[in-house]
């Protein structure tokens, strides 16, 4: 639905340029909810700009469907009224001097793609049905709260019936708890309506709970693109392991036999052909396996616990091991286990991920 | 690789129009005005590309004459008017000075009264021969000769000083609000003394804010041509306005614009060449600003007593910035002749130029020039604005900070310039074009140069819109002229209002540009005042003022009231 074909956009300011987005190629497909992932400055939003046609790239190429709609090479460039697209935005962006009906209806009754008078009330009814905002269509939006505001901004973006919808960090300007609360909607929204979602994020976890799958940005190109578990699981680099969630890190060295020397021992494991002989090997914490009799297997060690932190749903663990400091993270709590006291952590073979330096 | 063709929608193409059509005017007068200081003659006539008018400019003593007494009246002005509005704007924004907000409304209500009319009253008061106060000092004290003269140098720049108070106050009351004051009360926690952190620290801080208020002093009093007209042009006292004026409408003899021209590419060279340390000032000012979005409210100075002074202060001045003047030209206006008040003048005095004045058809027709320019220029500068405004801070098109620049250009350069420019064009073009003498040359010409107004008004508004609220809309398929006119002038109302309404006042009040470009069948109110005045009319003038004070006096309150409910009234520099 969405094709992106080796993209650049290069910002300058003063003497610096900045390639906010490098030769990206992307793939989006029809229905699917797709994740850009990044931290600020990653360049995600200027991608998501460029496919709404906010940002004009000077390389490259996005196909919406089957239409070309931005193309520098052959100088094609659809503004962004012409590109049937909904975009929701990280300031709601709903227009302060209108009521909510006139927010939804306002692209149905001054857009491009204007509708007969009598279908407007309709589709903004609709809508606003959707988002669960029905009964407040005349009031003015200064008086809703943050997360209606963003209702609206949604109701809007639907409401044109878009081929895509754009979200840029919709949800970061609302209240924890509230988040999660729309962040589910929204993805139950898209998979009910059908649409194509590319969805702009820094929140690794919000970017799991929504995403058919994820790309994960830095410095302006695409580190890895996959399911949410492929890339929890088989991150390809430190980095897109490191940005989905904490992991324990320990420099090593190749042998011979296909073990690394690490300075916890040497850990078997399984080094993927053509490895470099100066490794990572990284496990994350909810892997690590803690207990406080040695079990005889494999990839074990003695630690030290230094300490443990109870956060109610899990239980994190603070461990030294031969001078190396990791940490443990549980469901159950054994109570077995004591600040100061030795335990053994074991790390499956299975689990370790093996990483360039 | 083939060459990118660049996207522009109808709509984004009409604002270009707009704001390059505006950019080029402005451009464009201001090379008449060097075009015509290198060509001989009258327009329209023969001529001949000569350094002629530069040669006599630099010869004639007249000139070093002008320029002196230019020195002089600007000297006096800025040493009248600065200290005067820093001290306003010291106890306004630094102690606790009771009734604030009414201080402030006198203060900046005074911007708005027609300045010639105060000039006016002046004369009524200070003249050598006729000044009232004069008459009643020679006649309590038994005097020969008069003991003050407003018709001096010295005498005009107070003048000019004390109606230009209230925007030195403007400019230096936003520095002292803007600066951190953390960095006083650091001082003080420390141990410094009062007196060692106001010269030490306040000073040094609030030193470039005042320098640029001197700056712009100094090329508003360059320009100025209503006092200087009013009161000394008669007494032959001539600054390089009234001079470039006098050129134009000379006593006798062919007007001379090739040389009014030289002198004009002075004045704007001139202005132009001040805007340097101007900029560089304001530069230096903004980085002492507070940064932080926190509102800092930072100890007052408290008076005690002392309030007294303040207001004592405030009251003096507006006694002699506005009441004397005011009903020196009441009391001028009731009489057949001036003279001082007593029992014997009070019996003679009556309205009857009122009613004289009420049937005057030329009058009337002065009034709906007044009137039709009140309602059309500010709705044009609206537009205009509003498509510059746009272009730069909106768009990303190329150049736009340079369409800004030109846009601000009318504000230092005098309007006198751009009047003699406009008018020389027309001379050019009236065989083809007849728009000489008729009142849309005023209309023109007071658009051109009030587009640096609105401009800066509606810079500051829209870039206080959030960009994704236009996003949004442009997502949604609107074209870019609907989202101007749904969605961002919607937003930015009270700044549109403002702008409307304060160029509206202007043009009512206007004199400079209408002086030089008003024929018998394009009179306006103020030129209609100053044509009595310079007739001789002296009482006629007095009562036409007084009409037209009162008509103005409603509609600066209800402005102001607008003004203050939006907050807006401390960027109406």
């Amino acid at each position: 639905m969405i094709g992106i074909h080796s993209l650049t956009k290069t910002f300058k300011s003063g003497a610096h340029a900045v390639r906010a987005v490098d030769q990206v190629d992307l793939h989006v497909n029809e229905k699917e909810f797709f994740v850009l992932l990044g931290l600020s400055g990653s360049g995600k939003t200027t991608l998501l700009r460029c496919v709404a046609g906010l940002e004009k790239a000077e390389a490259g190429e996005i196909l919406l469907g089957e239409q070309m709609v931005s193309s520098a090479e052959r100088g094609i460039f659809v503004p962004p009224e012409d590109r049937g697209i909904g975009m929701v935005f990280q300031s709601y962006a709903v227009w302060p001097h209108m009521t909510v009906f006139d927010n939804v209806a306002f692209p149905l009754t001054n857009g491009k793609r204007r509708l007969a008078r009598s279908k407007v009330r309709d589709r903004v009814m609709g809508a606003l049905e959707l988002v669960q905002l029905s009964g407040i269509e005349d009031r003015p939006v200064p008086f809703l709260s943050g997360g209606q505001q963003q209702r609206v901004a949604l109701a809007r973006a639907l409401a044109v019936e878009p081929r895509v919808l754009l979200m840029d960090e919709p949800l970061s300007n609302l209240d924890a708890r509230l988040r999660e609360e729309v962040r589910d909607e929204i993805r139950g929204l898209a998979k009910k309506l059908g649409i194509t979602v590319l969805y702009v994020t820094h929140d690794q976890v919000e970017a799991m709970a929504l995403a058919d799958r994820i790309a994960v940005m830095s410095a302006g190109k695409i580190l890895q693109t996959g399911g949410p578990q492929d890339l929890y699981h088989f991150p390809l680099s430190r980095s897109v392991g490191e940005f989905l969630g904490s992991m324990n890190e320990f420099e090593g060295t190749v042998q011979n036999d296909g073990c690394v020397k690490t300075d916890l021992g040497v850990v078997h494991c399984a080094v993927p052909d053509g490895a470099p002989r100066e490794v990572i090997v990284a496990i994350r914490p909810e892997d690590v396996s803690l207990s406080r009799d040695p079990s005889g297997l494999s990839n074990e060690f003695s630690a030290q616990l230094e300490s443990q932190l109870f956060l109610g749903d899990i239980t994190v663990y603070h461990l030294s091991a031969n001078g190396k400091k990791m940490r443990g993270k549980t469901t159950s709590v054994d109570r077995r286990l004591e600040a100061g006291g030795r335990v053994y952590v074991r790390l499956p073979a299975e689990k370790l991920k093996i990483f360039t330096r | 690789m083939k060459k990118r063709i660049p996207y522009v929608d109808g709509s984004k193409l009409l604002l270009l129009g707009v704001a390059g059509l505006s950019a080029l005017s402005i451009l464009g007068l201001l090379a008449t005005v060097v075009w015509m200081s290198l060509r001989t003659g009258v327009p329209g006539q023969p001529f001949s590309y000569t350094l002629g008018n530069y040669i006599s400019l630099l010869t004639d003593p007249y000139s070093y004459r002008v320029m002196v007494t230019t020195l002089e009246f600007s000297a006096v002005t800025i040493a009248v008017s600065v200290p005067l509005g820093f001290v306003f704007a010291w106890f306004i924004e630094r102690t606790d000075l009771p009734c604030k907000a009414l201080a402030m409304s006198l203060l900046s209500i005074g911007i708005l009264f027609p300045t010639f009319l105060k000039a006016m009253g002046w004369v009524f008061l200070l003249h050598p021969r006729i000044g009232v106060i004069n008459i009643f000092l020679m006649q309590l004290f038994g005097l020969k000769n008069n003991p003050l003269n407003i018709a001096t140098v010295p005498g005009i720049g107070f003048v000019e000083g004390l109606t230009l108070a209230p925007l030195a106050y403007v400019m230096i009351s936003a520095a002292l609000r803007s600066m951190n004051p953390a960095l006083v009360e650091a001082a003080s926690i420390h141990g410094v003394s009062k007196l060692r952190t106001l010269l030490r620290v306040e000073l040094p801080l609030v030193w470039p804010a005042l320098f640029s208020a001197v700056i712009w002093m100094l090329t508003v009093a360059i320009a100025a041509f209503d006092v200087p007209a009013v009161i000394g042009m008669a007494n032959n006292i001539f600054t390089f306005s009234t001079a470039v004026y006098f050129m134009i409408n000379p006593n006798e003899g062919l007007p001379r614009y090739g040389l009014s021209g030289a002198y004009g590419t002075i004045m704007v060279g001139l202005s132009l060449v001040l805007m340097i340390p101007y900029f560089t000032a304001l530069r230096q000012s903004h980085r002492y600003q507070i940064i932080s979005g926190k509102s800092y409210q930072s100890r007052l100075v408290e008076l005690g007593r002392w309030w007294l002074l303040g207001w004592g202060l405030l009251a003096l001045y507006l006694l002699l910035a506005f009441i004397l003047p005011l009903l020196a030209i009441f009391w001028v206006s009731l009489l057949p002749y001036v003279q001082i008040p007593s029992r014997q003048a009070l019996s003679v005095a009556s309205f009857e130029r009122y009613t004289a004045v009420a049937f005057d058809h030329a009058l009337l027709r002065a009034g709906l020039n007044t009137l039709l320019l009140m309602v059309a220029v500010p709705t044009l500068i609206v537009v205009i604005s509003s498509a510059i405004s746009w272009i730069v801070t909106r768009s990303r098109m190329r150049g736009r900070v340079l369409l800004d620049a030109i846009a601000f250009l009318p504000h230092p350069v005098p309007h006198l310039l751009f009047a003699l420019a406009i008018a020389y064009f027309a001379l050019l073009v009236s065989d083809v074009i007849p728009l000489y003498g008729t009142i849309f040359v005023l209309l023109a010409v007071y658009v051109i140069c009030w587009i640096s107004f609105g401009t800066r008004v509606l810079n500051n508004s829209m870039i206080q819109v959030h960009r994704e609220l236009e996003e949004a809309a442009q997502v949604g398929g609107v074209s870019t002229f609907r989202i101007l006119w749904k969605v961002i002038l919607p937003l930015i109302r009270p700044g549109v209002v403002y702008a409307w309404i304060w160029t509206s006042l202007s043009a009512y009040r206007e004199l400079t540009m209408a002086v030089l470009l008003a024929s018998p069948k394009s009179q306006v109110l103020s030129t209609y005042i100053w044509g009595q005045w310079h007739g001789g009319g002296l009482g006629d003038a007095a009562a036409i003022a007084v009409v037209m004070m009162a008509i103005m006096s409603p509609l600066v309150a209800s402005f102001w009231f607008y003004a203050r409910r939006q907050q807006h009234i401390a960027s109406s520099v």
